[in-house]
């Protein structure tokens, strides 16, 4: 008999025996987050403050975190904010509501400004009155001295000037033309030197002193001409230019020279002081045509 | 923590408890015990137990000075000395006070195992194995 049969006769066989329940004897997976213990310079297993105030706040969120060791200014979230402030339904209509608008206004104002400058780009340019008709029945020329009679000339006259023609291939026509007062500036404006034409007669280049002047006669009572000028142009046809001089009159005094461009065909006015293109001023005036400059000497021819 | 409770197998083969106090055996004196003790009986004295666990049956009883190198497994119970002071129990090993222990001593062991329903009145120390074995 071995021991064993002797222990299993002495004491007996294995027993197996209900100890209880164990108290404190052994720590959980649970127990260990209950539990804070300090490692790498904080607390583990600890939730955090900022947490633990959210929780307790429970609905409200606004708990700004600040970093404690950053030296930083808090970032402010601009997106967050907005998203804050319109976080309700009316506030989001009415926020997408002035977007429209403001859109909208900005389109129609960008398509008036489109429209008008169209509009002010357009080149008005001036239709020609084709219907004028030179009336040579109201047209006559007179060998008198040229007299501004303005109180004679009415300002309505201005709408009974003829105009010049296109072609400048009528240049035997006698035309006479008696510009108003009124007409003169307002075509002195328009054009500086629209003087009133005196056809290249010989009779008046053999009477240089006494410069012809061409009276239009724009009376309505005589006048057959039933155009209408929209614009004073005094200047009707050019005379055919004519070897020798261009000159159609000069005023008494010799301050005031007319004559026809040979160039463009149209009356040109020069007078003492003017300062020409090549930027001399003329001096004086010849009657026979020669012009004096504080440089040269022109002719008028 | 967990509320089931636990079993132990006492194997006296496996445990070498060799050494045994049978039901309705009384003993008074000193004993020294080489392998465990089952103890089912009522001893009275000093008992030191070396190389195995002192086993105290839930119907036997001590009284005394209880030393073991190895450990206690505890489910009767520990009266006091007749000066009413209380038992001594020193045990290098752990200690498991079953829920049936009824103690009135001075328990010192390496290692306390406690389980609901044990009751011991007196002072629980806990030292070191070596110690414990010195």
């Amino acid at each position: 008999m071995n021991d064993h049969s002797i222990t299993r006769l002495v004491v007996g066989e294995a027993m197996t025996l209900t100890i209880g329940v164990p108290v404190g004897q052994r720590i959980q997976e649970h127990d260990v987050s209950k539990t804070i213990r300090w490692r790498n310079g904080r607390w583990e297993n600890n939730e955090s403050l900022v947490n633990k105030l959210r929780k307790a706040a429970s609905k409200s969120t606004d708990v700004l975190a600040v970093p404690t060791t950053s030296r930083t200014k808090p970032k402010i979230n601009f997106l967050a904010i907005l998203e804050k402030a319109f976080s309700s339904r009316k506030a989001k209509m009415a926020a997408w509501c002035g977007i429209a608008f403001i859109a909208t206004t900005a389109i129609i104002y960008a398509g008036l400004k489109v429209y008008r400058g169209g509009i002010e780009e357009a080149v008005f340019l001036p239709v020609p009155n084709n219907e004028a008709v030179i009336n040579k029945d109201a047209v006559r020329t007179v060998e008198v001295p040229f007299v501004r009679a303005a109180e004679e000339q009415p300002a309505e006259q201005l709408t009974d000037v003829p105009t010049i023609p296109a072609s400048p291939a009528q240049p035997q026509q006698p035309i006479a033309a008696q510009i108003p007062k009124v007409e003169q500036a307002t075509a002195a404006a328009q054009a500086p030197k629209v003087p009133p034409q005196v056809p290249p007669s010989p009779k008046q280049e053999s009477k240089p002193a006494q410069p012809a002047g061409m009276i239009l006669d724009a009376d309505g009572a005589s006048n057959k001409a039933t155009h209408q000028v929209d614009h004073p142009v005094a200047v009707k046809e050019a005379p055919k230019p004519t070897q020798g001089t261009g000159l159609v009159a000069v005023t008494p005094d010799g301050k005031i020279a007319l004559f026809t461009n040979p160039k463009t065909r149209l009356p040109e006015r020069f007078s003492v002081g003017d300062k020409l293109p090549s930027g001399e001023v003329i001096k004086s005036i010849d009657k026979a045509g020669k012009v004096v400059t504080d440089a040269k000497e022109y002719r008028l021819e | 923590m967990s509320n089931t409770e636990e079993t132990i197998i006492i194997d006296p083969v496996g445990m070498n408890i060799v050494n045994r106090i049978a039901p309705g055996t009384k003993f008074k004196g000193t004993i020294e015990c080489s392998g465990g003790l089952l103890v089912q009986g009522n001893f009275e004295g000093d008992v030191t137990v070396v190389n195995g666990p002192m086993v105290l049956m839930q119907e036997g009883v001590i009284k005394g000075n209880i030393k073991c190198d190895g450990d206690a497994f505890l489910f009767g119970k520990i009266e006091p000395k007749d000066s009413d002071e209380p038992s001594d129990l020193t045990a290098a090993g752990d200690v498991f006070m079953a829920q049936t222990l009824d103690a009135k001593a001075n328990i010192t062991a390496a290692g306390i195992r406690s389980y609901e329903g044990a009751q011991v009145d007196g002072r629980i120390r806990t030292v070191r194995k070596e110690k414990a074995a010195a």
